[in-house]
């Protein structure tokens, strides 16, 4: 028989196998954010969001001299942090989105309709990493009252004076928890609720905490937390496994704690690394935090460092003593020791006072194994990037109970003692959260953490009375067109009215989108149908909506048959040559002309050249059907000179503007050197451009609109591109046109004057280090600080692999992140829209379409 | 900003004991460390001096190698020990954990389950005495024979013939074994092929 089998015969291995591990809360009742345990009472609170993202050191140190303060005027509690985090609710997110969207677009055979849109993207969202991150603070008040409840501290009913104390301390605390840097609030009852339950089941989903919870619970409720949770572990074993039985499912999570070790000395914010205890939100997976210790202060530290001052001399004496030179290490210490001691005697509150406590982490997996390598991968990462020491000792059990709000900490075994400037440097409370609180899914945080991003165009102009321009700006593949695209189809698909400039032509995609198509139109103003882009038709008649008397209805006639007549006079006076447009009698040829034809929704262009020959001006008529003949001027010119039947496109929800191949003149350059082709843009882009002040004007003013002006620099050369992208953008508020003006470059968006009603901007890749740094300006981050270095690593990784779709967003609060466009769930829409060259010819010869060949 | 430090550097000093004045000992010990060999050497020495008594029964050599290999056990295992203790770890941090963990060890059928250790106890020393009086020679050698027969017994009678226990250690046996997506409803087990989006956590998804 050998040692296995004599083993195995005497079940040694039953001696050692997983133990349940049952131990009573200390927690014996709740009333709000207060909890009692068998001796203490404690408050909880949520720590408020604090930026630290793309700011400048010196707003940084400002920050961390604000949450130093603020830890030390807690100096004398005992606290507790928990960081934790809860899966972003996909399904609330997806009910209040539906709730804001009254009239999406009708759903058609065979396409994705917006139930199924949203279908999407609630499970992209329900099934990626995204969670929100909590940061719970808890503050002990003192020792429990004998004869009291904490109903009494709420009350204030009470007049024992042990209870009066604590009253005392609790309104205390409460100020010093609200003041600015932590911006806490008391922990509502169901967060009360939700982070007892989290911190029994680590790395186990809580149950949903329903709003008419109590805000009280009694010794008897508390075993609610703990009854369906069931702990074992091995003797010695590096995890505890946590079970759960809730809503009818067991389920099996392993968890690991870790412990903080030795941690470097270092200058921050300088040393430009993550504060320490918001590196780990960097890890694919979630990490729990428990801190808990004592914030001592300088006078009760002061025989501390007395002491150890003392010893760190007395240990050189006895070197001394035997003729010997003591280490290095000694005279370092005695060093460090004098300074601690001058610290905690002579220094301020932030100087002087002392954390002292126990630092963990916890580790959740499926497995054993997993939760061990995820292990590794944060104690390798702390090692190399932040030069902490993280330990993963025995005794586990122990360790996780440490996390359960008022359960007892370690008192020996791994204490640290930090200034309580370090503890401030942790930050567990900064926020990667952007964008607006309802609205689209637009993609996920991608820098210190991953949060989902939603940003609702309108939400400026409806909730914050702000202007809803948002400039967008990226390198070539920066994935700017597929930004703008996916913007413009949520847009449509929701019902609101949404109109694309886009010179390129690319997002005319979205028109041939099935779900789209019967109510998009698409205007490609270098390959449309004769007469799409008639004078007369771009000027609609007033909607007769039931709030304008007779007479209105007839101003109103009568000024849009007026604008019709100008608009005509105007195009063809453009589409003469200079040296025409200046000789005396064509204005009054033409303006003759147009009177005579009149304003009415069906003339017909040609009407007014017959007109103008008629008056006797035959060589003006002659140059005009010659432009007419011009594929440019074919747009202008029906093919026929009969009335004209309908008004355009007043009755799509999604109008794309598209230019390929049309030049326009420099802005700069003399208009007799204009060639015949720049001549004939001229008016075609005045057209294009009065078309969509049309599309956002005539439309009631409450109506939501969503203006894309994809390659910006393009409407910047003419005078009325110019002049609608202004008014535009002072409007926006007015109409509640939320207008997305995409570029190339930062100076195409603050060239025009209205970068200071930007309320939002996106910066993608740019490649040149002085464009980084202007665009700097449009995210409001301070230049010269290393950002720019930033913005031209996007959409790149180190191994020169593109990710495009990467920005950095300043949302309307003035929040900075990096962000991802997640366009995942709606790969049709990312097949669509993409612009990327395959390098792979087309197949002409057979005949195929791209769309086809493509399908 | 300041630099920001923490206390370690001063808490982390090896206080170390040359000897008294005048004296310089060959070792540079920390206080803690002689205090764990000393203490090693008063148990190491009585036991080597009873364990060569008892297999020899010359008691001139018991107390002649007693000394010298007592001190030699003391020394490694002070040696093998402290390297575990340090600032960071205590001695009383190890006596904390190590009773933490030995008291998870399975005496029975679960941690608190003190009254069967009790029994172990009082069985080893009712055999002991039987097998001191059934066999001649050193009393003190058949008493701790008797004692390890008493305990050896006791573990059988709790491990081998425990139908309670045995069911719960299945229990968490294959508690072990189930992964995440196979669930148990009452006391059917039913392997879900995809969690709920509700009830998944975010660890439950690819990152």
């Amino acid at each position: 028989m050998n040692v296995s089998s004599l083993s195995n015969w005497l079940r040694l291995d039953r001696v050692v196998a997983p133990v349940r591990i049952d131990r009573p809360l200390s927690t014996v009742e709740i009333a709000g954010n207060l909890q009692a345990t068998t001796t203490s009472v404690w408050a909880w609170y949520l720590l408020g969001p604090e930026r630290w993202s793309f700011k400048s050191l010196a707003d940084r140190e400002a920050t961390l001299a604000r949450l130093t303060h603020r830890w030390s005027r807690l100096a004398g509690h005992q606290i507790r942090i928990r960081v934790s985090s809860h899966p972003f609710d996909a399904h609330d997110w997806r009910h209040r989105y539906q709730h804001a969207t009254a009239h999406p677009l009708a759903p058609v055979d065979g396409a994705p309709s917006w139930g199924d849109h949203l279908d999407a993207a609630t499970a992209r969202l329900a099934g990626s990493l995204l969670d929100e991150k909590v940061v719970i603070v808890g503050v002990r008040l003192g020792a429990r009252p004998r004869k009291a409840h904490l109903a009494d501290l709420v009350d204030r009913a009470n007049t024992a004076k042990d209870v009066v104390s604590l009253v005392s301390a609790r309104r205390e605390v409460d100020d010093v928890m609200a003041g600015q840097g932590f911006a806490a609030s008391a922990l509502s009852a169901p967060m009360m609720s939700w982070l007892l339950h989290r911190s029994v089941a680590l790395g186990h989903n809580p149950p949903d905490q329903p709003a008419w919870l109590p805000a009280g619970l009694g010794h008897d409720d508390v075993i609610s937390f703990t009854g369906p949770v069931e702990w074992a572990a091995r003797p010695f074993s590096p995890t505890v496994s946590v079970r759960t039985w809730r809503r009818g499912v067991d389920t099996v999570r392993h968890t690991a704690v870790l412990t903080m070790g030795r941690m470097d000395d270092q200058r921050f914010p300088e040393n430009g690394r993550a504060p320490w205890m918001l590196f780990a939100d960097r890890f694919p997976f979630p990490v729990e935090w428990s801190v808990s210790g004592s914030l001592v202060p300088g006078v009760e530290m002061t025989p501390v460092a007395e002491h150890q001052l003392r010893r760190s001399q007395e240990i050189a004496n006895h070197h001394r003593q035997h003729r010997e030179t003591p280490a290095p290490a000694v005279g370092r210490a005695i060093g460090r020791a004098a300074q601690i001691y001058d610290e905690v005697t002579e220094g301020d509150d932030e100087t002087a006072t002392r954390f002292v406590g126990v630092i963990r982490l916890a580790v959740t997996a499926a497995t054993p194994d997993e939760c061990l390598a995820r292990c590794r991968s944060v104690i390798d990462a702390y090692g190399s990037t932040q030069r902490m020491e993280i330990c993963h000792p025995r005794g586990q059990a122990d360790l996780l109970r440490e996390f359960i709000p008022g359960e007892p900490a370690a008192r020996t075994g791994y204490q640290r003692v930090l200034p309580v400037a370090y503890l401030a440097a942790a930050m567990p409370n900064v926020s990667a959260t952007v964008g607006t609180p309802t609205g689209p899914y637009i993609g996920y945080t991608c820098g210190a953490s991953r949060r989902p991003v939603l940003h609702d165009w309108h939400w400026p102009m409806e909730r914050l009375d702000a202007s809803g321009l948002v400039t967008l700006t990226a390198g070539p593949g920066g994935g700017k067109s597929a930004f703008v695209g996916l913007s413009a189809y949520e847009s449509a698909l929701r019902g609101d009215d949404t109109i694309v400039l886009d010179p390129s032509g690319p997002l005319a995609a979205l028109c041939r989108l099935p779900e789209l198509a019967g109510h998009a139109r698409l205007l490609d103003l270098s390959g449309a149908e004769a007469g799409t882009l008639n004078p007369y038709g771009l000027v609609p008649d007033p909607v007769i909506d039931g709030r304008h008397n007779a007479e209105q209805l007839r101003d109103a006639r009568r000024l849009a048959a007026s604008e019709r007549k100008q608009l005509v006079l105007d195009i063809l006076r453009m589409l003469l040559p200079y040296g025409v447009q200046q000789k005396d009698g064509t204005d009054e040829a033409l303006s003759s002309a147009v009177r005579t034809v009149g304003g009415a929704i069906n003339a017909n262009p040609w009407h007014v050249v017959d007109a103008v020959r008629t008056g006797g001006h035959n060589n003006v008529a002659e140059l005009l059907e010659d432009a007419a003949e011009m594929p440019t001027g074919r747009l202008i010119f029906p093919d026929h000179r009969n009335q004209v039947d309908a008004e355009l496109g007043s009755d799509a929800n999604l109008v794309v503007i598209t230019m390929p191949g049309v030049v326009l003149p420099d802005r700069d350059s003399d208009p007799r050197q204009w060639t015949e082709a720049e001549r004939l843009a001229v008016p075609l882009l005045h057209l294009a451009v009065h078309f969509t002040s049309r599309f956002i004007y005539a439309k009631a003013r409450d109506t939501r609109k969503l203006v894309c002006w994809d390659e910006n620099h393009f409407f910047r050369q003419s005078g009325s591109g110019r002049a609608l992208h202004q008014r535009v953008a002072r409007d926006s508020r007015k109409v509640n046109a939320a207008v997305i003006a995409a570029s190339q470059l930062p100076d195409d968006s603050l060239g025009q004057g209205t970068d200071g009603l930007a309320t939002a901007a996106f910066v993608g890749r740019l490649e040149d280090e002085a464009v980084a740094r202007d665009a700097l300006k449009l995210l409001g981050v301070p230049q010269d600080a290393g950002y720019e270095r930033t913005i031209m690593g996007l959409s790149r990784t180190g191994s020169g692999e593109k990710r495009p779709g990467e920005f950095l967003y300043r949302d309307i609060f003035g929040r900075v992140e990096k962000i991802r466009i997640d366009l995942e769930a709606h790969p049709r829409l990312l097949a669509a829209l993409d612009t990327t060259p395959t390098g792979q010819r087309q197949p002409t010869r057979t005949g195929r379409s791209d769309d086809e060949a493509a399908a | 900003m300041a630099e920001l430090r923490t206390d370690d550097s001063v808490r982390r000093l090896r206080a170390v004991w040359l000897g008294p004045e005048g004296i310089r000992l060959p070792v540079d010990w920390t206080y803690v460390e002689w205090a764990g060999f000393l203490a090693l050497l008063a148990i190491a020495v009585p036991f080597v001096g009873i364990t060569a008594f008892v297999l020899t029964g010359d008691a001139q050599l018991a107390v002649l190698g007693a000394l010298p290999f007592g001190g030699l056990i003391a020394f490694y295992a002070m040696r093998t020990s402290m390297r575990l203790v340090d600032a960071d770890r205590p001695v009383r941090y190890w006596r904390r954990t190590v009773a933490a963990e030995l008291g998870q060890l399975r005496w029975g059928h679960g941690p608190s389950d003190h009254p069967r250790a009790i029994v172990a106890v009082v069985a080893a020393v009712i055999c002991g005495r039987l097998i001191v009086g059934a066999f001649p020679g050193p009393r003190l050698f058949w008493f701790v024979v008797g004692c390890a027969d008493g305990v050896l017994l006791t573990h059988l009678a709790f491990f081998q013939f425990q139908p309670r226990a045995r069911a719960q250690r299945l229990e968490l046996a294959r508690a072990e074994r189930t992964p995440a997506s196979a669930t148990t409803v009452s006391t059917t087990t039913v392997t879900v092929p995809e969690v709920s989006p509700a009830l998944r956590g975010p660890w439950e998804a690819p990152r």
